[in-house]
């Protein structure tokens, strides 16, 4: 008995499900934890619904940035951009308002955009990242481009035509 | 810092490398060099020629593994040296994340070169396995901030522990597991050892090591 478990443990197309059950058993039992938000973080940004709110009664015309606008004037030090981060640096927050002609384009057509701006080549995300988060973007960009590499290896030098 | 100090022994230094911050300790150190002249040795190494012999048959087979192959799996196992220090360095906990599935995918990477059905079946299991544990690893840490607002080990050593922390940190493990390929995945791993080109391989062994040292002190750095 014990030995038939365990040669079908042995099998590697078995380890993934079982993997994956038990960290759903985990996961359930997780679930009637007390979970309580910690008021102080880090990374703060205020909630997106509330900026559209506010935008939309015209109390300010740049919230449709929400829920990354964080004020400022592109390389000015004495205008930053509002952004807190553990591990500082001297240039925080100088190019927080700095948009490219399409984002800026993006950013007058809608209110919902927000995240896409930033998140788009050539938004505020470097800015950001860079800064509150330092090097995380270019590290987990070189976990994609590992998997990249292998994947075109293993597409390039392939024995069996598909 | 008392904890991290308490298990690591005197930090020597900080290199701030702007949100990596890594620090030295006597006991990162030992681990550095241990990878370091590990990963030289076997970059440094020749693949070797595996002698296969057959039932039935009077024949025995010398296999060799191309210049192509052995040239992608040395550069994987480089890399896979390179994220391990980073491993055993950081220290800020995203970044350990980071760096334990760059390590994972190194992993696979070393594997996927070899044009083996047997080893490659396996390689693609362990894969399924590596995106699998990147939820409870990279959930793990999301909830470690949330929680405590922090994810620098220097404060979350002073932080004392609740339900909702040791929640993250039994994810934290469970994702560490899958993507160092610890105890439960040895299965997995047998039949990927069964690859030709040997020295390369036991770069995999060395990561499990390293992630599990690691893994270990970080738990007890959040406990």
């Amino acid at each position: 008995m014990i030995g038939r478990i365990l040669n079908l443990l042995a099998e590697p197309r078995v380890v993934p499900k079982i993997f994956a059950f038990a960290i759903a058993v985990v996961l359930v039992f997780s679930l009637p934890l007390p979970f309580h938000l910690n008021p102080e973080q880090v990374y703060p940004k205020p909630p997106p619904q509330l900026q559209i709110e506010l935008a939309k009664k015209n109390v300010d015309v740049s919230y449709n940035l929400a829920p990354y606008n964080r004020g400022g004037l592109p390389v000015d030090p004495h205008n930053r951009g509002i952004v807190k981060s553990q591990y500082k640096s001297p240039y925080e927050g100088w190019i927080t308002a700095y948009l490219t002609p399409f984002s800026q384009w993006l950013r007058d057509v809608s209110y919902h955009l927000g995240t896409t701006i930033v998140a788009h080549p050539g938004g505020i995300l470097d800015e950001i990242l860079y800064y509150t988060r330092g090097l995380d973007t270019i590290l987990e960009s070189s976990i994609l481009f590992t998997a990249f590499t292998i994947a075109s290896w293993v597409i390039l030098n392939r024995t069996r035509k598909i | 810092m008392n904890e991290i100090t308490n298990l690591n022994g005197p930090i020597i230094g900080h290199i701030p490398f702007m949100d990596i911050i890594l620090y030295i300790s006597p006991f990162s150190l030992a681990l550095v060099a241990v990878i370091v002249a590990f990963t030289i040795f076997l970059a440094l190494s020749k693949p070797e020629l595996r002698s296969v012999a057959r039932f039935g048959e009077d024949i025995v087979r010398t296999t060799t593994v191309e210049k192509k192959e052995a040239r992608f799996r040395r550069f994987m196992t480089i890399l896979c040296g390179i994220a391990l220090t980073g491993v055993v360095t950081t220290g800020d906990l995203f970044n350990f994340a980071l760096f334990v599935s760059l390590t994972g995918i190194t992993n696979m990477g070393i594997f996927a070169g070899v044009k083996d059905t047997h080893v490659l079946d396996a390689t693609f299991h362990y894969g399924l396995v590596l995106m699998i544990c990147s939820l409870p690893l990279f959930g793990g840490v999301a909830m470690i901030l949330a929680n405590t607002g922090t994810l620098s080990m220097g404060i979350l050593a002073n932080i004392p522990t609740n339900p909702i922390l040791n929640m993250s940190r039994t994810l934290l493990l469970i994702g560490a597991i899958g993507e160092g390929a610890l105890a439960p995945f040895f299965a997995t791993k047998v039949e990927m050892i069964r690859a030709k080109g040997a020295p390369y391989i036991n770069m995999m062994h060395l990561s499990s090591l390293m992630v599990f040292t690691r893994v270990i002190e970080v738990l007890l750095i959040l406990g």
